[in-house]
């Protein structure tokens, strides 16, 4: 139970701290409104986030220029906010990617080193 | 039938804890976010589908809270456009000169406070509290010639006034000059 509850919390910090990332990266290519970002991050169980976390989070990258925004209305439906890069937001995410995938590669290198195998030396 | 009722007093009290913001950016954030609960009506009853409304809003989280995340930034301090450096350097001199005046004076009056206090007691004909004009002004005062004709109004008991007052003054400058610090760092 309480493995469960810190596994949890664990989730949740890194959820918060790789957000950025998911949400630049949900956005490159094409312009996308708020609900279908919503949902289309709901698919995959560690990126499920609410609808309070994401309209203040990408009211944030818009204030620091990484997406832009505008108002759109299709045919008879109800007017829609969609976001999209910005320049700015792509180099972002870029390197958010490539710091990512860097952790990625060091954390299953960590994980791969069994008890057998030799540490650097510490003093030369 | 889903019932509006739950949804405009949402929406109310999520605009009133939005006051902050510039009015515009706060008819915006009102905007999308009505904009995002009447497409999920919207495709619900598409469908045929009960929707539950209260755990539609639960998924924004409490209005203040929501408001809270939208407002952070102007409590924070929303950090300068990039080439405003020279406005954060006068910005923070500004900062740097009131910090430094408000210690003078505030440290100064309480200095004056203690000193009032000692000098009652070496000289207490000489220092005090007086009804002058008529009773139409108090003047507080270290004289050598003080109102002879007028009547001294708390004798002794200025001195714990005044040493109170002292403490009280220095107090608060020191709570001012703490606040103002972290506009430095």
């Amino acid at each position: 139970m309480e493995n469960e509850e810190h596994q949890e919390k664990w989730q949740i910090q890194l959820r918060k701290g790789a957000l950025e990332l998911v949400i630049l990266a949900a956005l490159r290519g094409r312009p996308v409104y708020g609900l279908a970002l919503l949902r289309h991050l709901q698919r995959f169980p560690t990126t499920a986030i609410t609808e309070g976390t994401l309209y203040p989070l990408l009211d944030r990258l818009k204030r620091d220029e990484l997406v832009s925004a505008n108002w759109v209305q299709e045919g008879e439906s109800r007017p829609r906010k969609y976001y999209q890069l910005t320049p700015k937001g792509e180099r972002k995410l870029a390197a958010l990617s490539l710091s990512w995938h860097q952790s990625v590669t060091d954390i299953n290198s960590l994980l791969a080193i069994t008890a057998d195998t030799d540490l650097p030396n510490g003093g030369s | 039938m889903i019932s509006h009722q739950p949804i405009r007093a949402y929406m109310h009290a999520l605009a009133s804890q939005l006051g902050k913001l510039q009015k515009a950016d706060a008819e915006e954030v009102i905007r999308e976010i009505e904009s995002h609960i009447h497409e999920v009506i919207d495709q619900a009853e598409a469908r045929g589908e009960d929707l539950d409304v209260a755990e539609l809003l639960a998924g924004f989280g409490p209005p203040e809270k929501l408001a809270a995340q939208y407002v952070a930034h102007i409590q924070n301090g929303a950090p300068p456009p990039a080439g405003f450096r020279v406005i954060q350097s006068v910005k923070q001199t500004a900062t740097r000169g009131l910090y430094y005046s408000m210690g003078a004076f505030g440290y100064s009056v309480a200095i004056a406070l203690v000193l009032l206090a000692l000098a009652k007691i070496v000289e207490p004909s000489s220092v005090g509290v007086w009804s002058v004009a008529g009773g139409n002004a108090i003047s507080i005062a270290w004289s050598g010639s003080p109102y002879p004709e007028a009547q001294e109004l708390l004798g002794y008991a200025l001195v714990p006034l005044a040493l109170l007052a002292a403490a009280w003054c220095a107090e608060l400058t020191r709570r001012v000059l703490r606040v103002l610090r972290r506009g430095l760092s």
